[in-house]
């Protein structure tokens, strides 16, 4: 019982040891920073040590995805405060901060943009933007048909143009 | 190709999933219906922005690799690790190793007989602490 109990254990720590490199790139994509996407993917392991039918998933990949989008959606909208109090003191330093204060600001509106589409949207426009997995592909993952996975896909960008759009044009 | 044709492409269109022929009939269906078009061109700028912050990832990984300092340079390592095993081997070994090779010396080349023998003499009689006295001993001695 033991034995089977660590071996489970073992096999389950090494799937997610297999995704880590991927958990913190979608992490990182979404915070910006490179602590704050090693405490997603902190965040991301603890959830998945505690979800009980891990080892009976038939991706673990396509979990992991969600859930990782999902904790760096909800861990950069806590730090958008922090954010916006740091990008307003990086605008009145020099120059060299520009770059960097606009890639927050855009990832800030990204961020909260995706945060309006559904889980499924979202999973389907992370795995093919960021990804760049194809529709057949998701959808065998995500176990869905090929013609949802595309519908789920355009709904997302047309969803994120519109949010994005109206923003910019401000 | 009309507009309810495109439609079902777009998606394919917009994940690059199309082949170069079904890609060029696209887009040449694209600048006969301009409303279309437009609203194709406005995903497409929304995709590559939500593509622009797969770059910082690996900026930022440079960055953090080339803002560590690097410890030493090679060349100035190696010479550590020699000053280091220089003064460690003199430290362990150094004392040990260096007087008997001077006494030995002393002892075959620069000192002859008579020094020796001077200076055993001198050495015998502290008390008699004068360099006459220790003369006279070794000149009976060596009668």
């Amino acid at each position: 019982m033991f034995l089977m109990s660590t071996t489970q254990s073992k096999d389950r720590d090494t799937a997610f040891e297999l995704y880590r490199g991927e958990i913190y790139t979608w992490a990182y994509r979404l915070v910006g920073r490179h602590h704050d996407a090693l405490d997603v993917v902190q965040d991301v392991f603890l959830r998945w040590i505690q979800n009980d039918d891990r080892s009976t998933l038939r991706n673990p990949r396509a979990w992991l995805r969600r859930v990782t989008i999902h904790r760096a959606i909800d861990f950069a909208r806590s730090r958008s405060a922090d954010r916006k109090r740091e990008r307003k003191s990086a605008k009145s330093e020099v120059g060299s901060f520009t770059d960097q204060t606009q890639q927050d600001e855009l990832r800030a509106d990204l961020v909260a943009a995706l945060d309006k589409l559904s889980d499924m949207q979202r999973s389907v426009l992370i795995a093919k933007v960021f990804d760049g997995l194809t529709f057949a592909r998701i959808a065998a993952e995500m176990e869905i048909a090929v013609s949802t996975a595309k519908t789920h896909y355009l709904r997302a960008l047309t969803t994120m143009r519109h949010r994005l759009g109206n923003r910019w044009e401000n | 190709m009309t507009h309810d044709e495109l439609k079902p492409m777009l998606a394919d269109y917009l994940g690059d999933e199309l082949n170069a022929e079904q890609r060029q009939q696209f887009e040449a269906a694209l600048d006969i219906d301009p409303e279309f078009a437009a609203e194709v061109d406005g995903l497409r700028q929304t995709l590559q922005t939500i593509r622009s912050l797969d770059e910082p990832v690996v900026a930022i990984v440079k960055q953090d690799k080339a803002a560590r300092p690097a410890i030493m340079p090679s060349l100035l390592r190696y010479a550590a690790v020699l000053v280091f095993a220089f003064v460690g081997g003199y430290l362990v070994r150094g004392p040990q190793t260096v007087q008997p090779q001077l006494v030995q010396q002393n002892n075959t080349s620069n000192v002859s007989d008579w020094q020796l023998k001077f200076a055993k003499r001198y050495s015998e009689h502290p008390s008699d602490s004068s360099l006459a006295r220790s003369l006279v001993a070794l000149a009976r001695s060596s009668d």
